[in-house]
């Protein structure tokens, strides 16, 4: 296993980045080993950032956080992020930056979380989650721009059984993930085109209903609620236009989410937590084989749109 | 010796002997013995509780302590006690002062303790008025991860079954230990001064307050599954709350269940010393010292990780023994017998 560690430096006059190298047996022996490689020793306490590449995160997250855990000085409210390709070239690309990694890491995930293009993840949720018989986890998924060589977010893992599954939703389709796991104070933004002119809205409010309709089958009905932020070209004078606009708002986003449940049943990846309200709404349906339960399961989806704002014009 | 207290004395004196040593760590051993209806068995719990604690409002009175008696209590204390203090040190050395060589951790609590055992009596009695402060304090910084709960963890309650239920039960009861301290203190509460009925339900509910609001929210905010590895799962919580003038709460609260614990400490001897020094005996400032020492001595050597477990998972037959068994058996001996409190109080003076 290799780890490897970025911190800040300060010199006479400015910060560099350092970026230490070691390998060893656990988490716990490569930071050892990093220890050996610089003057002081190395303290998580102020970690902000933890990122794994995809190739560890397939073999299971939980041997690789244990150590987090169980040390009263780390930091658990870091992000855990999953990495596209080798973790050096991230850290590297963080040289250049005045910001330090984690910093900067950190930060990326807080606004992708605001836009909900990610959900709300620390080490601590994660550990939680990965204890949790009726959920999956979805992690921050971070791509490298090859031509800029700067990081950026790639969409969100998905995990089956505390497992990556290799599939990543790219950020279009993880903000459904947002929307249907939807806290508050954060909003989602959606466009489309309407009569061949874009249309943008901003999901402010989510009311959501779940119901299981037979043994095989769960009926989920979502309330939004909306405000148009961009409808070039047309004018909303005519109140009879709301309504259509409404209509074709949840067509669009029903469609979208019906496209993100196909591909979390196809990877048994149930990131929604539908297992967690089976398990309490009709327990009979949940057990140990919950996973192949739900790739299996009849989800019908059902969207409810209001326009509640238009902005300051019509 | 001879104390006389007032209601608030009495509940103030008993409100850390009940809460002080167990709170932090209950909530796992509770939750992972009663699983998804934890928190219902620990309501029935409360409940059956509350009852004994009417009977023994109703029948302190015969509650005299004899010479076995006496000596079984001060050997369950002194244990009781060595065990208190072992898992403090070992609690702040693994959350706060891994490098802090065990004596001194032990000398940081039964200092005090001495100090204040060997001072008058009121200082023992009025040391809890700390206590109100930390608990607004905590409840505002557990209800911080409130973001973080997640309310189907609770139920179905039916996934409980009768297992589940004996062992949350018994577990839950020892969150009630030391149900002795209230016989042994309440015939020092003046007799103008009114327990039962609306005061002991007051009391007995904060005491339940307390802990269902723990239980609940250490329910809500950890999978069923991480209690089998949580130990301090309310120290975790804390652990995990950014906030912005402190990198780690927990510390802060770590430092507060150390300042509890020697409170806790503290009003145990006074316990232990009425009980003791019933009778008037030479020496008392040496055997509190004695006392301390040997505190000293078998904390020392308890304090590890293994022998605590053991320990832990063990306890809960201290409840249904020294709480209940043993309490009850000297209320009825002495019913029997006609003696009373007030007769005893009289021939002995």
């Amino acid at each position: 296993m290799k780890g490897i560690y970025a911190y800040s430096e300060a010199l006479q006059d400015s910060t560099e980045i350092t970026v230490i190298e070691a390998e060893g047996k656990s988490p716990r022996e490569v930071r050892l080993n990093a220890e050996m490689k610089v003057e002081q020793s190395i303290d998580l306490s102020m970690l902000s950032a933890f990122i794994l590449g995809e190739d560890l995160a397939t073999d299971g997250l939980e041997k690789y956080l244990d150590v987090f855990y169980r040390d009263p000085y780390n930091s658990l409210t870091a992000f855990v992020v999953i990495a596209k390709g080798s973790v050096k070239d991230y850290i590297d690309a963080s040289k250049s930056w005045s910001a330090e990694a984690g910093e900067y890491y950190s930060r990326l995930i807080r606004s992708a979380e605001i836009l909900s293009y990610v959900p709300e993840y620390t080490l601590q949720t994660t550990g939680a989650t990965l204890n949790s018989k009726g959920t999956d986890l979805v992690l921050p998924y971070i791509t490298l721009d090859e031509k800029q060589q700067r990081p950026q977010l790639g969409g969100v893992a998905l995990f089956s059984k505390g497992k990556y599954t290799g599939r990543v939703l790219k950020p279009d389709q993880s903000k459904v993930i947002g929307l249907l796991l939807q806290k508050k104070g954060r909003k989602i933004q959606f466009s489309f085109f309407y009569n061949n002119k874009p249309l943008s809205i901003t999901v402010m409010d989510v009311k959501k209903k779940w119901k299981v309709t037979s043994s095989n089958s769960i009926k989920l009905d979502y309330d939004l609620q909306m405000d148009i932020q961009e409808l070039s070209g047309d004018n909303l004078t005519d109140t009879k236009k709301i309504p259509e606009i409404e209509k074709f708002l949840e067509q669009k986003i029903t469609e979208e989410i019906e496209k993100v449940i196909t591909v979390l049943q196809e990877e048994k990846s149930d990131v929604l937590g539908v297992g967690n309200f089976v398990r309490v709404a009709k327990p009979e349906m949940f057990d140990e084989n919950w996973h192949e339960t739900f790739a299996e399961l009849d989800i019908a989806v059902n969207v409810k749109g209001k326009i509640l704002k238009v902005g300051i014009i019509k | 010796m001879k104390i006389s207290l007032s209601r608030i004395q009495f509940f103030m004196l008993l409100f850390p002997l009940f809460t002080g040593f167990v709170y932090i760590s209950i909530q796992s051993i509770i939750i992972d013995s009663g699983k998804r209806a934890a928190w219902l068995i620990f309501i029935v719990a409360s409940i059956l509780v509350y009852l004994l604690f009417i009977l023994y409002e109703k029948t302190y009175k015969y509650f005299i302590l004899g010479k076995v008696s006496s000596v079984i209590y001060q050997i369950y204390w002194l244990f009781h006690l060595s065990l208190l203090v072992s898992y403090t040190i070992f609690v702040v050395s693994t959350w706060m002062s891994p490098n802090t060589p065990k004596y001194a951790l032990l000398l940081m609590l039964l200092i005090p303790s001495l100090y204040a055992s060997l001072s008058r009596a009121e200082t023992a009695v009025n040391i809890g008025a700390i206590f109100g402060t930390f608990i607004i304090f905590f409840i505002i910084f557990i209800l911080n991860a409130a973001d973080d709960f997640e309310y189907r963890n609770l139920v179905p309650t039916s996934e409980s079954g009768l297992k589940e239920w004996i062992w949350g039960l018994i577990y839950s009861f020892s969150a009630y230990r030391n149900m002795e301290c209230y016989l042994i203190l309440r015939k020092y509460v003046m007799k103008n001064e009114k327990i039962a009925g609306k005061p002991l339900f007051y009391f007995v509910f904060l005491l339940f307050f307390m802990y269902m609001f723990s239980i609940i929210t250490v329910s809500l905010y950890f999978s069923l599954d991480e209690f089998r590895f949580i130990s301090e799962p309310l120290l975790y919580i804390l652990h995990t709350q950014e906030v912005t003038f402190i990198k780690r709460l927990d510390l802060i609260f770590v430092f507060f269940w150390v300042l509890i614990t020697i409170i806790t400490i503290i009003n145990f001897i006074l316990v232990v010393k009425l009980v003791h020094f019933k009778k008037k005996r030479k020496y008392t400032k040496m055997r509190i010292v004695l006392y301390h020492i040997l505190i000293f001595i078998f904390a020392y050597y308890f304090a590890n990780f293994a022998d605590l477990q053991w320990i832990r998972v063990r306890y809960w037959i201290t409840f249904p023994i020294f709480g209940v068994l043993l309490p009850i058996m000297i209320i009825t001996w002495n019913k029997v017998r006609g003696r009373t409190i007030f007769d005893s109080s009289n021939s002995s003076s």
